[in-house]
């Protein structure tokens, strides 16, 4: 027994002591790199921020992709999904909090490109072993998507989670901060991403973000939080940057080499060209497309507004007429000639327009719309039509957000919101089934679930 | 003769050394201890095994005092003479190595030679000898001076004590055992027509659960043993074939989805049922500590067959059977349905439009289609066939079984599901029997062909659905400008198809050293490679979609070898039987799979080639797995009375972080077979078997997938532009280790009446702390859980009873009764900070882990005709507040009770077997499954037409409904994503499980042909249930799976 115990202490220390851990040492998985090695070297830290465009791009039905235009398309006054009853209670402003839609394509994807751009920011700050224009690149590219998602959020739920770092443990009890304070943030963020990035796009096309892209978000973010001034001269910087002009053809306003956009998504899934054109189009000119417009958007369009012929397509099945959003046209298909347009320059006459009609310029205001309307083959206002109310300018200028960015990330849902006009607009349309509080879409149930600081809008 | 004069001194010391212990127990025996000693005989039994040195060393040291004992008394003796025979079995007439053969009260006591030879010196002229050997009936022969051979032959006992069990590294007896082991055996896992061998073990295993989530062939099962031990990590036991792990976690091994349903395929389908010697599952610490970090969800030890020596064998035989879908729930009919959409809208006060009543204001409303029975109301059609040849010399058997099994679907189509398997097994031992090789080769092929949805779900097509194939059979996508969205006649030519090439070798050499010290090496390897083919062609898919043909292919390969050198010493001395064992352990397995997404297909018709697809995307999948231990077992046994079990193993997995890979766990277990106490001799009454035993250790578990502590980035599907992207995988987590599980057990064990009556009962009680958990995460953090320990304790305990009954055991009839009962319980003892846990709504300390959570539904208003609610202040609410008024553990979602009831009763040529599984438990309602609330454009279960009609009704199933502000729909949609008490139903059922029926044809039928047995046999599977639950299967409790099947098979087994 002794002699035994001998042994097993022997043999026991012979494979626990020298090689003790080499045992049980195995080689890390070939299709993973481990993050600190990952941003060891500017390749492959590069390839952290491709792959950030690459998830967001990827995610078609998300908040970076259709996600974000439909749900708002429809809780707003602009479509109605023609033939899935679940998702009628959009249409209706009747979301319940467990609506997978929610957390499926709009909090979660956002939350996870949101940890994916903290984890380059975090780690490619300060970190030597990049080259700094690489790092420059990196941070400010990281801090741009973070502000676009973080606007989206707080646009659809208001109060939201502002999580800054990739530490789990802290950010697992993360309650929400006010809009204001999430502003606040985004603006000063830009700031820094203004500064970080270049005017030129790191690679060809425009797939990436520049500086002036962050100039046109930030220039959205003023308007949005009502620093007139700061977003007039914002927008202002763009709309004077040569390499952006409105495209007179209206067809080639969403393709991939549009002058007009100044950020844009590129399709990375075989087949696929921009979300929206997927999502829209109808199958073929017989059947019903998927999301139908609204009367009271076809009304909004002036007689002769060549955005209703060009951007907007019908189908008649069982002889009734179908509208359908037609600003992409490609369904599927290869070549890839249509991209995601994120951030476009009609938006930045638009911006500036808005602005100058708080700032009291009122003629500079329909100089913007014009330039706007031009394009869109419709008469300029004159100063015989400029009311005298700022309120009175703004529901111009809203009228004509409605009609050129319909159907497009959100803004219509959003310009009712910001400007309070939603109780007015939709009360009308909707009748009972509007409710004010419906303004902000609920807290998705699975995280008020997993998180008790989190509390649920009103309403829900 | 000097040896053989000390063997013989030996025996004769031996019970001096009892009669010397009996004294102190009863000193009237004092006398005939004197007598005794004074007549020893001189000792000389024949020696024909070498001894080790140091029981000779001990020998030499007792000689002395024995020689001079002996002498004393040699000269009052007559001549000796010597006394010869041989001992073999009854049975087979292979002669018996080992039998004991004792001259009664002279306690000389010889052991039977490889040839079952014995033989004595002896001087008295008559008497009578004991022969027994370990698993017959001890049988006592007179002799007389003079005669020249015994012959002796001995019948097997039918005492389920003494057969064989394996336990880990070795074997022992029920009797002997210190652990919780149950055996099941070959006999009763024949009996069952599965596929499956986990579905062999339902209701069989007292503490262990088996559930069959799906129908569909192929499919998992989930297996649990002694309840629920981790919150989050596997609580599948580990699973050991031939000594190679097997199967780990029970985890499906497919990598497309197919009709097999969330628990996917199950690995153990490449274990042919009908291949199997035996299995024992391994519950207590004692039994399973020395399995370390795999042992915390207990153990299933899988043994194939093994030749016999004695006479070539051949057996083959053929079955053929049919299955089909039992307990379906019945749905609305046309009438039915429409009459809950048009009282639905009238309810709602709502207009229909094309939109959201196409079904009412488009589709033809008299039309009418059982879709249940279209879609899966198919009579499938089973086959199997083996042939199994063994036989074997005295140092060499062999077997070698080849079988092939066939199982169709209820699905319409032509759709199976077929193995084969080759199963060899050599054993040979070296003439001077000091070393033995063991090689087994378990080959299993299987094909899968197999479905991509499970047509179940959409038995909820409304009835008066369009046609869904037009007149040449092609799929309809659109009826009058409405799309068909789901057309699951389409889905029909989506094809599924998996293939799985399975091996598993063992070698297991052994070599004596010299008498009592074994050295031995278990080495094993097993490689699964599955490959799987999933197709979605252009013509099941809706135009609206995605018009482009597609195709995925998978392939996994797992690698793994373990090799176990082990020493085992035994030490028999006379103040007991010691065996000491002391192993190491090392284990690697590489995991590898591709998973390829193949799409833009020109045409249906090349879709399964990767090549014809102009768009290819690929996704890598690696995994590599090292363990190492050492461990070690010290086994005393004094006298077949008192024994004591102490295990340990040093553990070392690489899923853990550096500085955490090492663990040490251990076991102590002791047994008293308190009816072997002479002093209970007198009044034991009836009792003729008695063991108390207990065990106490602490085993781990690891089952957590592998590289978890590290943060990665993974290489993204697609590249942006020309650019290749990453993308964040995991959250950093280095500080974790094992998961620890304290199990103790308490056991009684009985058997009364000659071991007729058995009645067993063991308490249990397993703490599992430190948990593993997957900590779901908001998912304002980027991720939805992360991997840690958790300082959670979670607690099973509970009793399980087992109560066996040979009745009858006359030549002609017999008949025997074996019963078990668990009665678990279940809880989760602590849990840090609950309340401000991401699990505050799910769990709550005191109670069990697997609760059902949600609202109190107080009924249906009588005038609303809305669900109302019960809130936290007890009041009765129309609208229940969340998170205030939802509750927590509104029933118990595990068995209260299970078990299983089996009789067999055998007349002549006659045998019938009929196997009871029964369950006590609360589970899902249909509603759990089927969410769409009653009145939209699904159909319903024929329940919902108990609904509530106008002010007044008194009911517990709501108005109907469909319009999303419906206060109805509301109600409904709460309970959808918070819970409610009414998604709750008994599940429990007593299931007739198996029936077996055989008719062995009796010898004198056989005479005239080539034939040595021949046997016909009926067996059904499931083929009743008895149950309070209405709608679907208990077991599965979803109406959107496929339930088990009924089974019924018939065939014919042949012996030549």
């Amino acid at each position: 027994m002794k002699i035994d115990l001998k042994i097993k202490i022997l043999l026991s220390s012979l494979i626990c002591s020298a090689s003790c851990s080499k045992l049980v040492e195995v080689e890390l998985p070939r299709n993973q790199l481990v993050t600190e090695r990952a941003f060891s070297n500017d390749e492959t830290a590069i390839a952290a921020l491709n792959g950030l465009y690459t998830a967001i791009s990827q995610n078609i039905t998300s908040i970076g992709g259709s996600a974000l235009t439909v749900y708002p398309a429809m809780t707003a006054d602009e479509a109605y999904n023609a033939l899935s009853p679940s998702l009628e209670v959009f249409s209706n402003n009747a979301i319940t909090p467990e609506h997978t839609a929610l957390f499926n394509s709009l909090w979660n994807p956002a939350y996870s490109f949101i940890y994916h751009a903290n984890l380059i920011i975090e780690e490619v700050h300060d970190n030597s072993a990049l080259s700094p224009s690489v790092r420059d690149m990196l941070e400010g590219e990281a801090l741009f998507i973070r502000v676009f998602f973080y606007l989206q959020l707080t646009e659809l739920f208001e109060n939201i989670p502002l999580i800054l770092t990739t530490d789990y443990m802290d950010n697992t009890l993360q309650g929400q901060v006010s809009k204001a304070v999430v502003y606040e943030q985004l603006v000063s963020d830009l700031i820094i991403a203004m500064e970080l990035l270049k005017e030129d796009y790191p690679v060809e096309g425009r797939s990436r973000a520049n500086k002036l892209a962050v100039k046109g978000l930030l220039a959205r973010t003023y308007l949005y939080s009502g620093q007139y001034e700061f977003a007039r001269l914002t927008a202002e910087e763009v709309i004077n940057e040569p390499q952006y002009t409105l495209e007179d053809d209206l067809s080639v306003v969403f393709l991939a080499n549009s002058r007009e956009v100044i950020w844009q998504l590129r399709p990375v899934m075989p087949n696929f060209n921009a979300p929206e054109g997927n999502t829209f189009l109808p199958n073929n000119d017989t059947s019903m497309p998927l999301y139908v417009l609204t009367d009271a958007l076809l009304d909004a369009f002036d007689e002769g507004d060549n955005r209703k012929s060009a951007w907007i397509g019908v189908n008649n099945v069982n002889s009734e007429d179908y509208f359908y959003p037609m600003k992409y046209q490609i369904k599927l298909g290869m070549p890839v000639m249509e991209y995601n347009v994120m951030l476009r320059l009609a938006e930045q006459y638009l911006i500036r327009a808005e602005a100058k009609a708080f700032l009291g310029d009122f003629e500079g205001c329909l100089n913007d719309i014009n330039s706007v309307r031009n394009r869109a083959g419709l008469q300029s206002y004159t100063k015989e039509d400029i009311s005298p109310t700022v309120d009175d300018m703004l529901t111009i200028v809203l009228e004509e957000r409605r009609v050129e960015l319909f159907c497009e990330k959100g803004h219509r849902w959003f310009d009712l919101k910001r400007t309070g006009r939603a109780d007015a607009a939709l009360g009308a349309l909707k009748g009972d089934y509007w409710r004010s509080t419906a303004i902000n879409y609920p807290i998705p149930a699975s995280e008020l679930l997993k998180n008790y600081l989190l509390v649920q809008n009103e309403g829900y | 003769m000097n040896d053989l004069y000390v063997r013989g001194a030996l025996c004769s010391f031996r019970n001096h050394y009892k009669n010397i212990r009996s004294l102190v127990l009863k000193p009237f025996a004092f006398r005939r201890f004197l007598r005794s000693a004074l007549s020893t005989s001189p000792p000389s039994a024949e020696m024909t095994r070498g001894k080790s040195l140091a029981s000779y060393v001990l020998y030499l040291a007792t000689i002395k005092i024995l020689f001079c004992v002996c002498l004393a008394h040699a000269g009052q003796r007559e001549q000796p003479y010597r006394l010869r025979g041989t001992v073999s079995s009854a049975a087979t007439g292979v002669a018996l190595e080992g039998a004991t053969v004792q001259i009664r009260g002279s306690g000389i006591k010889v052991l039977t030679d490889s040839d079952g030879a014995f033989s004595f010196l002896i001087t008295d002229r008559s008497g009578i000898l004991e022969v027994s050997y370990v698993g017959h009936v001890t049988k006592e022969v007179t002799f007389i001076a003079g005669q020249l051979s015994l012959d002796i032959t001995l019948v097997v006992k039918e005492n389920k004590l003494d057969e064989a069990v394996v336990i880990a590294y070795g074997t022992t007896t029920r009797r002997l055992n210190t652990g919780s082991v149950t055996r099941i055996t070959a006999e009763e896992i024949n009996k069952q027509p599965v596929i499956n061998p986990l579905a062999a073990l339902q209701g069989r295993v007292p503490g262990m659960v088996v559930t069959q989530g799906s129908g569909v062939p192929g499919s998992g099962f989930d297996v649990q043993i002694r309840g629920q031990n981790s919150l989050a990590q596997g609580s599948a036991p580990l699973f050991i074939v031939d000594g190679v792990p097997f199967g780990e976690n029970n985890s499906a091994i497919n990598r497309l989805n197919s009709a097999a349903g969330s628990q996917g395929l199950s690995p153990f389908n490449s274990i042919n049922p009908q291949d199997i010697e035996s299995i024992e599952v391994l519950k207590d610490a004692d039994a399973t500590a020395i399995y370390g970090s795999r042992g915390a969800n207990g153990v299933v030890l899988i043994t194939t067959k093994q030749g016999v020596k004695g006479v070539t064998s051949i057996d083959f035989g053929y079955g053929e059977g049919l299955s089909r879908a039992a307990r379906m729930p019945k749905w609305l009919n046309t009438e039915q349905y429409l009459q809950m959409r048009n009282e639905a809208f009238a309810n709602d006060g709502a207009e229909k439009n094309i939109s959201n009543a196409y079904d009412l204001l488009v589709w033809d409303t008299l039309k009418y289609t059982n879709w249940q029975k279209q879609l899966t109301g198919n009579t499938a059609h089973d086959r199997n066939a083996f042939v199994a040849v063994s036989g074997g010399s005295e140092n060499t058997q062999f077997t070698i079984r080849g079988s092939l099994a066939k199982q169709g679907t209820v699905f319409p189509g032509d759709f199976g599901y077929q193995r084969s398997s080759l199963l060899t097994n050599i054993q040979h031992q070296s003439s001077n029997k000091r070393f033995a090789i063991n090689l087994s080769t378990n080959y299993n092929a299987d094909v899968n062909d197999a479905l991509v949805n499970d047509l179940t779900a959409y038995s909820r097509l409304p009835p008066n659905h369009p046609a869904l194939l037009d007149d040449n059979g092609f799929p309809l996508w659109e009826y009058q400008g409405i799309p068909i969205s789901e057309n699951p006649l389409a889905y029909l030519q989506r094809e599924y198809e998996s293939r799985t090439n399975n091996w598993i070798i063992n070698t297991q050499l052994s070599y004596r050293l010299f008498e009592g010290l074994e050295l031995r090496t278990s080495a094993g390897f097993n490689r699964m490679m599955t490959e799987e083919l999933r197709t979605n062609p252009r013509i099941a898919q809706s135009p609206l979609n995605n018009p482009t043909p597609s195709a995925s292919f998978a392939n996994s390969l797992i690698e793994s070898f373990i090799i176990e050198p082990q020493l085992a010493y035994q030490y028999d001395s006379s103040f007991g039987n010691i065996n000491f064992l002391l192993g190491a352990t090392y284990q690697q397995s590489n995991a590898s799979g591709r998973t390829i997404n193949a799409s833009n297909y020109a045409s249906d018709a090349m879709l399964k080639t990767v090549m014809g697809a102009s768009t290819i995307n690929a996704l890598d999948q690696y995994d590599k797995y090292r363990y190492a231990a050492v461990f070690g077992r010290i086994n005393y046994n004094y006298a077949d009375k008192y024994l004591l079990n102490v295990t340990s193993r040093r553990d070392g997995s690489s899923r853990f972080g550096p500085g955490r890979q090492y663990a040490t766990f251990g076991a102590i277990g002791g047994a008293w077979l308190f009816s072997k106490e002479s002093f209970l001799e007198q009044w034991k009454g009836p009792l003729s078997f008695g063991k108390l035993r207990a065990s106490y250790g602490i085993t781990g578990n690891d089952a957590i997938g592998n590289y978890q502590y590290l943060g990665t980035l993974t290489t993204s599907s697609f590249p942006y532009g020309e650019n290749t992207g990453i993308y964040p995988s995991r959250l950093f987590n280095p500080d974790y280790g094992w998961e620890r599980n304290r199990k103790l057990e308490l056991a009684l064990e009985t058997g009364f009446f000659e071991d007729k009556l058995m009645f067993n009962v063991a308490y249990f009680r397993n703490k599992s702390d430190n948990q593993l958990i997957q900590y779901s995460l908001p998912s304002q953090t980027g991720f939805l859980s992360i991997t840690r320990n958790f300082p959670a304790i979670v607690m099973n305990r509970g009793w399980e009873l087992i109560a066996e009954f040979s009745t009858i055991r006359s030549d002609k009839f017999r008949w025997n009764t074996a019963f078990n009962i668990t009665l678990p319980r279940n809880e989760l003892k602590q849990f840090a900070e609950l309340e401000t846990s991401s699990y505050r709504n799910r769990y709550r300390v005191g109670m069990p882990l697997n609760i059902s959570n949600g609202y109190l539904v107080a009924g249906v208003n009588e005038t609303t005709g809305s669900y109302e609610f019960v809130s936290s202040d007890g009041e009765i609410v129309s609208t229940p507040a969340y998170p205030n008024d939802l509750f927590l553990g509104l029933y118990a979602l595990d068995p209260k009770y299970y078990g299983g009831l089996n009789n067999t009763l055998s007349f002549g040529p006659w045998s019938l077997t009929i196997f009871f599984e029964f369950r006590k438990q609360m589970g899902n309602a249909y509603t759990n499954s089927h969410t769409i609330v009653p009145g939209m454009m699904y159909n319903q279960p024929l329940r919902v037409m108990d609904r509530w009609r106008a002010a007044g009704d008194i009911t517990d199933v709501q108005q109907f409904t469909t319009t999303a502000q419906s206060e109805a729909y509301r109600t409904y949609a709460a309970i959808n994503s918070f819970g409610g008490s009414n998604r709750y139903t008994d599940a429990s059922f007593i299931r007739l499980k198996n029936v077996s029926l055989t008719f062995n044809f009796p010898d004198k039928y056989l005479q005239r042909v080539p034939i040595k047995g021949c046997q016909l046999y009926l067996r059904g599977q499931n083929l009743l249930t008895i149950t309070p639950y209405k709608y679907g299967d208990p077991e599965n409790q979803t109406i959107l799976n496929l339930p088990p099947l009924m089974q019924l098979v018939a065939g014919v087994q042949i012996n030549l």
